[in-house]
C-alpha cells in the first residue's frame, strides 16, 4: 500500500499539469549576467578575444558549407553550362553588331571631317617659317581695336602673325612706311584654330571684343576642360603657327542651350607700349 | 500498468540529450547560414529550443539557452550576450505559459513560432544587420518558412523523445 501511495505521489510529480509555470524571479540571475557580459563587451570589447579564440573552433563547419556551396555551384554549372554558352554567344554576336554599327558611324564622321577641312583650306603645315622683331608703339581703339608695332617694314608681310613672349598677340591689318597695324587676337570675329594642351581636343576661338577675353566656339557639355587648362594654337587652316599659347580657361558655365559649355579663355599677352613682338610666318 | 514509472528519473541523460538535440541545431544553422548569403537566417537553435520549453520545462532550465546563445553570438561576431538576451526572454515566456502553447493546434503553434521569430529577426537585423532593399522579402519568406518547418521539427522532435527520453 505504502508503496502504491509513491507510486501516486510519482505520478503526480512526473505529469506535465503539475509542473508549474516558470517564475520572473528564477529568470532574474540569468538576465542579470548576461547584461553585465553585454554591458562588458560594449564597454571593453571583452568578446573581441572569446570570438577570436572560439572562431577557429567554428571553421570547419563554415569551410563544409563553403565546400557544399562551392559543390552545388559545380553542379549547376555543369549543367547550365551549355546554356551559359549559347547566352553568352548571343551577347557577343549583339556586341559585335553594336560595334560594327558604331564602325560604320566614325568611319562617316571621318569621312564628314575630312571634307570639311577640304571645304574650308585648313592644312597641317611641317615647316619652320622666317621671323621678324618688332616692338608696340601704340593703341588705337577707333574705328577698330588695333596695335601699332614699329618693325622693318621690308621683312613684312600681310599674312605673318604677330607674336609675344606670353603668346598669340594677333594679325596684320596694315602696313605702314614705318609700322604696321594689329588686330588683336580677341577682337570680334576673329577665329583661331587651337587645341587644349592636356586633353589634345581640336577647338575654335573666337575674340569676343573685350580685352584679352576669347570664347571657344561649340563647346560640348560632356567635353573635358578644367579651368586653367592652357590652350594653343593647333596650326590648322595655316592662319596662324602652330604650337603658341592662345590663353588660359578662366571662366566655364552653361549656355542657354543646355548641351552647350560656354567657356572664356584669357590671353595672357600684354599690349603696352615696348613689348617685343615678333612676327612669324604661320 | 505504471512500470515506466518505477524507472529512476535519469535526469543527466535528459538534460544532455536535451543538450545534444539544440547543438546539431546550432551546427545546422550554421551550416545553412553560411551557404546563402542572406541577412536572416533560419534559426534552428531557437525552434528546437522553443520545443523543448514546452515539452520539459522542468528539465532544460536556462543553461542551454545562455550556452548557444553564447555560442551563436561568437559564430556571428556580434555583440556578446544579445542571441542570449533573446534566447532567455524567449525561454522565458515559453515556460511561462506552456501550458496554453501545448494545449494549441499545430497550426496555432507555428503562427506563435512564426511570430516569436519575426520579433526576434527583427531585432537582430535592426542592431546588428546591415540594411539592404531585399532584407523585407528575406525577412517574410524565413518567418514563413520557419513556421512550416515547426510541425517537421516538433514531429522529429516529438519522436525521439518519446523513444530515448524517459523523464517526464
Amino acid at each position: 500500500m505504502f508503496q502504491n501511495e509513491h507510486k501516486q505521489t510519482s505520478i503526480a510529480s512526473n505529469a506535465i499539469f503539475t509542473t508549474g509555470s516558470m517564475r520572473a524571479s528564477k529568470l532574474l540571475p540569468s538576465l542579470i549576467f548576461t547584461l553585465i557580459i553585454l554591458i562588458l563587451d560594449i564597454n571593453f570589447s571583452l568578446g573581441k578575444e572569446i570570438k577570436s579564440v572560439f572562431l577557429e573552433s567554428f571553421s570547419p563547419i563554415n569551410n563544409l558549407s563553403q565546400s557544399t556551396s562551392d559543390l552545388s555551384e559545380e553542379i549547376s554549372l555543369f549543367f547550365t553550362s551549355q546554356y551559359k554558352l549559347v547566352r553568352d554567344l548571343e551577347d557577343k554576336n549583339y556586341e559585335i553588331e553594336r560595334l560594327n554599327f558604331e564602325l560604320l558611324k566614325l568611319e562617316q564622321l571621318s569621312k564628314e571631317n575630312e571634307e570639311l577641312l577640304e571645304i574650308m583650306g585648313y592644312t597641317k603645315r611641317k615647316t619652320i617659317s622666317k621671323s621678324v622683331i618688332g616692338e608696340i608703339i601704340d593703341m588705337s581703339y577707333f574705328p577698330k581695336e588695333s596695335i601699332s608695332i614699329k618693325t622693318d617694314i621690308e621683312e613684312i608681310k600681310e599674312e605673318m602673325v604677330a607674336i609675344s613672349m606670353n603668346g598669340l598677340v594677333g594679325t596684320i591689318d596694315q602696313i605702314f612706311p614705318n609700322y604696321v597695324k594689329v588686330i588683336p587676337i580677341y577682337e570680334k570675329n576673329i577665329n583661331i584654330p587651337g587645341i587644349i594642351q592636356r586633353t589634345n581636343q581640336n577647338i575654335i576661338l573666337e575674340g569676343m571684343g573685350e580685352q584679352n577675353i576669347l570664347s571657344i566656339k561649340n563647346f560640348k557639355n560632356n567635353s573635358n576642360i578644367l579651368i586653367g587648362d592652357e590652350i594653343f594654337t593647333s596650326g590648322l587652316g595655316g592662319k596662324y603657327p602652330k604650337g603658341f599659347l592662345i590663353g588660359k580657361v578662366k571662366k566655364i558655365s552653361n549656355s542657354e542651350d543646355q548641351s552647350f559649355l560656354e567657356v572664356e579663355v584669357q590671353s595672357l599677352s600684354n599690349f603696352s607700349s615696348g613689348t617685343k613682338i615678333l612676327f612669324a610666318y604661320p | 500498468m505504471t512500470e515506466y514509472l518505477d524507472k529512476k528519473n535519469n535526469f543527466i541523460s535528459v538534460y544532455f540529450f536535451i543538450g545534444i538535440t539544440i547543438l546539431v541545431s546550432f551546427l545546422l544553422e550554421v551550416f545553412t547560414s553560411n551557404l546563402f548569403d542572406l541577412s536572416v537566417y533560419l534559426p534552428l537553435t531557437l525552434m528546437v529550443l522553443i520545443y523543448w520549453n514546452m515539452a520539459l520545462p522542468k528539465d532544460i532550465g536556462l543553461i542551454w539557452a545562455m550556452i548557444f546563445g553564447f555560442c551563436l553570438d561568437v559564430n556571428k561576431e556580434i555583440l556578446l550576450g544579445s542571441h542570449v538576451l533573446l534566447f532567455l526572454l524567449i525561454s522565458f515566456l515559453t515556460q511561462r505559459y506552456f501550458h496554453r502553447l501545448r494545449a494549441l493546434y499545430m497550426i496555432q503553434q507555428s503562427l506563435f513560432v512564426a511570430v516569436v521569430i519575426l520579433i526576434y529577426q527583427i531585432f537582430l537585423i535592426l542592431f546588428f544587420s546591415e540594411f539592404r532593399q531585399s532584407i523585407f522579402l528575406e525577412l517574410i519568406l524565413l518567418t514563413v518558412l520557419s513556421s512550416l518547418l515547426w510541425p517537421v521539427i516538433f514531429g522529429i522532435l516529438r519522436q525521439l523523445r518519446i523513444k530515448f527520453v524517459q523523464s517526464s
